[in-house]
């Protein structure tokens, strides 16, 4: 065979894989969109340090309901994006927060009860998103570690980590 | 075309088929949970979230 031709084939075939694997990759960051994670399967991601997991909490920081707000009762080193609203993200310790977020991350949306309303306005400013099942509620009922106070960004070189 | 030329497509069509094969596997499983999912909604009321 011509060597060009052949070197086009091979280039298409290759062409066409890259395609099919790019399509499937979008396909399963949608189906992820709609599929909660569990507050366990949550904590199994965050106990795996090879696993990079951002959590955006969108709750009030401070609530009078059972559940409490983002400073009450939080995953540890989740970020506070109260309702997801950048309007809201008015003090010094909030903008550092803001600028921390990286909408690129695999990102979990802790909210109080997994309401499904303010996932999908959050979801749309992050490209791989997933609700946490139940909310922060689930987690607190799982018994799972939390933290509590002002969001405090970490110091340099001490990593965002928490479990 | 030479060998090597020929050998290092062959290694990068066998990589992307071995992606293709492993995402695939995972959109059919995350369509599996999916539709577990949206089974189980309406028999909670589809008041779970």
């Amino acid at each position: 065979m011509n060597p060009k031709i052949e070197r086009s084939v091979y280039i298409v075939v290759i062409l066409v894989l890259a395609f099919v694997l790019f399509t499937l990759g979008k396909k399963e960051v949608e189906l992820k969109k709609q599929i909660p994670i569990t507050a366990e399967e949550l904590y199994k991601k965050l106990s795996n340090p090879k696993i990079k997991v951002q959590i955006i909490d969108v709750r009030e920081l401070t609530s009078s309901d059972e559940v409490g707000g983002y400073e009450d009762s939080r995953i540890p080193g989740a970020l506070p994006f109260p309702n997801c609203d950048e309007s809201k993200m008015t003090t010094e310790n909030l903008k550092e927060a803001l600028k921390r977020i990286n909408p690129y991350v695999y990102t979990v949306i802790v909210s109080t009860d997994g309401n499904q309303e303010i996932f999908k306005k959050c979801a749309s400013k992050f490209t791989n998103v997933q609700n946490l099942a139940g909310g922060m509620k689930a987690w607190q009922d799982a018994g799972l570690p939390d933290d509590s106070g002002e969001y405090t960004p970490p110091k340099a070189g001490g990593g965002g980590g928490c479990l | 075309m030479s060998m090597t030329e020929r050998l290092l497509f062959w290694i990068a069509i066998i990589v992307l088929i071995v992606a293709t094969f492993g995402v695939k596997g995972k959109v059919d499983n995350l369509e599996k949970q999916l539709s577990q999912v949206s089974q189980q909604q309406p028999a909670n009321g589809g008041n779970q979230q």
